[in-house]
Formats: C-alpha cells, structure tokens, sequence
C-alpha cells in the first residue's frame, strides 16, 4: 500500500498539543484515541494482574491435595471472579485498548466517530472492576458460581450476586459502545482510496468482532437482567419450581457465551496478520480468504453454543447438529492458520519478540484448537465435560492464544506508542519464559482431564498429585515471566533506550509507519490519500 | 468516505458541509447498531415471557441471522457505493 506524502509526515499536528489538560484531568476528560487506548491498555493489565493474583491462589491451593490454603468458599469465588475479570476485565479491554490506539491510524482517520462515547465507554470499566471486587466483601462473599453464572446457584447465591450482576450490565454497555464506535469509524472514516478490502486486517477482525459484540453482548444483558428479576421481583424465567427451567439460562448463556470464545480471538488473529507479514517481509498471503475465513468464523459461531451443554441431555440429532457445525469452525480457522504458514514460506523472517509472540500463537493456538475440535466429538465430550481437559483446552486458546497475540502486538507497536525501541533481550526472556512455564502450567491438566479430574475443586483425589504440583509451579513461573513484560514496558514509557524511528520494521507496510515515533497527539487531521 | 476533506480547504463551507455529512452518517449507522442491540436486549426477555423454550430459540437465532445480515449488507452496499 502506497499512500501520498503529506505534511503528517513531519509532525505539522504539535500546535495542537498545548490544548490537551495535563495530569489526572487529561486522563479524566480525554477524547483522544490513543489516550483512551493507553487507559484500556493498563486498564486491562492492572485487571490482568488482579485475575492473575486469584488464578495463583487457585494453584497455591491445588498444589497439593487436602485443603490447606483457603476454605472451599472461597475458592468457588476465587474461579468466579478469576474467569469474569479475566473475560470482560482483562482480554477484552486489551483488544479495545489496540483497537483505540491503532485503528485510527491504521485507517487514516483522525479519531474514533464518537469521541466522547468514547472516553464514557471505558470509564464505565473502573466502575464495574470495582463492583466485581467489592462482591468480595460483601456478606456470604462473592458468587461461587463460575463465570458462567448458572442458575440455581446463581439465584440463590448471597447479594455479592447482585453485584456481579450489575458489573455485567455496566461491562456490556461499556463494550456495546465501544463497538458501535469502532464499526462506525471504520465504516465512515477510512481515508480516500482504503476500501474495505485494502484494510488491513486488524481492521477487518475488529470489525466483525465489533458485530459480534453488538449482537450478543445484549442477549448475555437479558440474561443476567432475567436472573436479576428471578432474584428479586418473583419471576420464574430459571426456577424450576415456578416452571421456568435451569437450562434456559444456559443456552442463552452460550448463545452469547461462544461468539464471546471469538470475540476474544478474532482481534488476536488480526494482530498475528499484522506481525507476521511484517517478519517474513512478504504481503500476507491470501487476504481475501483471510477476511472471507473471518466472516465465516463469526456466522458459525451463532450456531455452535450448545457444544457446551452435550450433557444436558438433548435428542440426537441436536448432539449431531452442535457436532458437525462445531467441526465446521475448523475449516475457516485452518485456512487462517494455513495463510499465516504460507506467508512465512520462502519469506525473509527475522524472529524479534514481535514475531516470537506470533509463531508462539500459532503453535500453541493450534494446539487448543486441536482439543477443541476432540471436545466437539459429542461422545468424547460425555467423557471429559467439566474436567480439566476443558480447563486446558480454552486456556491453550485465551492465554497461549489471544493474550499471547497481544504481547506480540504490544512489542510490534510499542515504538510507535512510546517512542522507544522496546528492550530486545528482556521481550527475549518474556517470551521464552512465557512460552515455557505456560506449557508447564496447562499442559499436564490435559492428562488430569483425561484421568478424570473436575474442574472447580478445591480438593482432589491422591492419584491427581503430581501434574497437579507441577501446574502449579508452572502457573506461578508464568506469572513472574510478566513482571518481565511490565519492566520492559516501563522502560518504554520512560524512554530507557533506542530511540525509534518512524519505522523501526523494515517489512512494515500499514499507514501508522508514516507518522513519527511517539505518534503525534494528533494524527490525519488531513487524510492521506492511498494509491 | 466518500469525500476526502483533503479537498476541501480547512474551513471552507465545503468542509464543513463534507464533515456535517460525515456526522450525519455516523449517528445513521450508530441508530441501526444500537436498534439491533436493544432489539436483542427486549427480544430475549419478551420471548423468555411469552414464548416456549423452541419459540425463544427461533426468535433469537432468526434475529441474529437477520440483523447481522442487513447490518452488514447495508453498509458494504453504502461502502460500494460511495468508492
């Protein structure tokens, strides 16, 4: 992509930058993109960080067998309030946070369409973080109900519920306006010449992830509101007594509850498209068939949600429907993984973070796609439903997946966020220790799925002891390989090395290269034209 | 984007015309997303009420089909249209 010098490209925006509050005003009151994007950002990392410290404490107590740690209480919220801040607190503001900061630039837009909805959508975020923890002090503690809040359990539980409950709704607003803001400025705001399909394809991700969003963040909201109302105004949507049915609750759960599996990947994938054409210093390979492949994950992923309930009980031809279509999500995801293989074919890769991040997805998502597909075989799910195999599973998928996608995105763009080449040897050590310890976490609660082992218990049986132990001393590893990460953040932000020219990857082609590093407060006042 | 400011001297009664119009598409295509969202939010509710287990499904699956469909339909209509 070619696009027409102008004066951007000299930084022409600094009188602008004496118009922006200073302190915690501007961070208050700001409209502007990339600031709302560095709010997400740490948002997501303090929320990263507080999930983290939960999920630690979940191994401290399984490191051994017996109950030594914390009461079984207390780690039935512990696994709540992990999954829900990890979901909506951590994974999803991370992708919001890269979807401020770059689409904009990647589009040649100015800002985002709704500047102000902009800054009210994450604000509403600290908020509902803080409801989430407050659930924590409340009488009775909070909900012990899994992040799937399923009734019964989640009709009965103490008041720490109703918390949670409005932590969703306020969670869901925030992302609804979030998304129409990024659909709406993809769609009005490209530059003159960048048609849909010259986008690059973070762009292109975020924009079907923002119509996922828009479609099933509402229903989770009904949801959640229907248990509200069974709580406390005598409605029977979920109580089988008054002739609702627990189940209900679950498909509408997982009519949301998948796409969501997609919302959290479909970002990363954009970022994997970004990095590994840039790396292997070749076009990505077939980019139509990426966005096409893309669309196709986002339609089927309406009609796989039942893949989650096989045993529920439901007639054979439901299992064998839910089966098939869930097998059908393969083929739009292996022609994205076969399109990332093929544009590092016979490319000149060099493997800095970035692209280290990158092939470390590659891999390891692949790996949790692979159980996923065994988990979708109806028969073999009866055999492993709710045991540590599916914990393994989708955290092969959202940690060695997205999240990992997400550092490689942090390292890729954070000489043009900071101005400052990022500390190579330290992103070096993250990710080798990152990539080990993961594996030393999650690997082994495979073969304790397979044996047997449920999830969401504080105790378990003898025989569970050893890959249990070792998880746990791979869980905590992989939580200090991210103090790593924020030391070489930090030095970023400070300025402690490299200073980074406009392009600091040779094989980078996208719009946000033609600007100066750090980005200009103001960026495309004057749209570049692209050729 | 149909009309690339660039064209337009900073300003102008062109420009302001050009970015009114970019506005005005703004909230158009923020109205339709925000209908889907509270479309989803009541249809979910009310069929839960109203409808059995098989009619809340129905409703549910047919909507997302629907709206996602014309959502995505109008705009890469508009998009062809306007580049």
């Amino acid at each position: 992509m070619s696009t027409v010098p102008h004066d951007q490209v000299a930084g022409h925006d600094d009188h602008h930058d004496h118009h922006h509050p200073s302190g915690i005003l501007r961070w208050l009151t700001t409209t502007n993109h990339k600031d709302i994007g560095t709010l997400y950002l740490w948002f997501s990392f303090t929320m990263f960080i507080v999930g983290g410290v939960m999920a630690l404490t979940i191994r401290a107590e399984l490191f051994r067998p017996g109950l030594q740690v914390i009461d079984p209480e207390f780690f039935n919220s512990m696994t709540t309030l992990h999954g829900l801040i990890m979901v909506f607190g951590a994974i999803m503001p991370a992708a919001v946070g890269f979807a401020n900061w770059m689409i904009p630039l990647l589009i040649g837009a100015p800002d985002m369409a709704f500047a102000r909805m902009n800054n009210w959508s994450f604000w509403l975020l600290p908020p509902a973080g803080i409801l989430l923890m407050t659930s924590l002090f409340l009488p009775g503690g909070a909900p012990g109900t899994g992040w799937t809040l399923y009734p019964p359990l989640s009709t009965q539980m103490p008041m720490g519920m109703d918390f949670v409950i409005f932590a969703v709704h306020i969670m869901g607003a925030s992302s609804i306006m979030g998304s129409i803001n990024i659909i709406t400025t993809i769609l009005n705001l490209r530059a003159p010449g960048m048609t849909l399909m010259r986008m690059p394809m973070f762009c292109w991700t975020w924009l079907i992830t923002a119509y996922l969003l828009v479609a099933v963040m509402p229903v989770l909201a009904g949801a959640v509101t229907m248990i509200l109302t069974d709580r406390h105004f005598g409605t029977s949507f979920f109580n089988a007594a008054g002739g609702g049915d627990p189940v209900l609750f679950q498909h509408i759960f997982w009519f949301f509850g998948h796409p969501e599996v997609y919302i959290i990947i479909l970002p990363a994938f954009g970022i994997i498209s970004q990095i590994i054409p840039t790396f292997s210093r070749k076009p990505l390979f077939g980019y139509a068939s990426m966005v096409y492949a893309t669309a196709g994950i986002a339609i089927v992923s309406f009609i796989v949600w039942a893949h989650h309930m096989f045993t529920t009980g439901m007639p054979a031809v439901g299992l064998l429907f839910f089966m098939y279509a869930t097998m059908l999500v393969a083929v739009p995801t292996g022609v994205k993984v076969f399109n990332w293989l093929a544009t590092m074919w016979k490319g000149s890769m060099t493997f800095e973070a970035p692209m280290l991040f990158a092939i470390g997805f590659l891999f390891l998502f692949t790996l949790g796609g692979f159980t996923g597909l065994i988990l979708s075989i109806s028969p073999v799910d009866f055999q492993v439903h709710d045991t540590y195999y599916v914990v393994a599973h989708f955290h092969y998928v959202m940690v060695a997946g997205s999240l990992f996608a997400f550092f490689g995105g942090v390292y890729y763009w954070i000489p043009k966020w900071t101005g400052t080449m990022y500390d190579e040897r330290l992103a070096q050590i993250h990710f080798w220790a990152s990539l080990v310890t993961f594996n030393v976490a999650f690997f082994p609660q495979h073969f304790l799925g397979l044996a047997g082992m449920p999830r969401r218990i504080p105790d378990y049986a003898q025989q569970f002891a050893d890959w249990n132990a070792v998880s746990s001393v791979g869980a905590f590893g992989f939580g200090i390989s991210q103090l790593v990460f924020l030391w070489a953040v930090l030095k970023c932000i400070r300025g402690r090395g490299e200073h980074a020219p406009a392009k600091p990857w040779e094989g980078a082609d996208t719009l946000e290269w033609t600007v100066p590093s750090p980005a200009p407060y103001h960026t495309f006042e004057t749209p570049p034209v692209i050729k | 984007m149909s009309d690339p400011t660039a064209a337009a001297a900073p300003g102008s009664s062109e420009a302001r015309l050009r970015a009114a119009r970019v506005r005005a598409a703004n909230l158009r295509t923020a109205f339709v997303l925000v209908a889907i969202a509270v479309t989803f939010f009541a249809a979910v509710i009310a069929s839960k009420s109203m409808g059995g287990y098989a009619v809340g499904l129905t409703i549910v699956g047919f909507a997302a089909f629907a709206f996602i469909a014309f959502a995505i339909g109008r705009n890469l209509v508009g998009a062809d249209r306007v580049e």
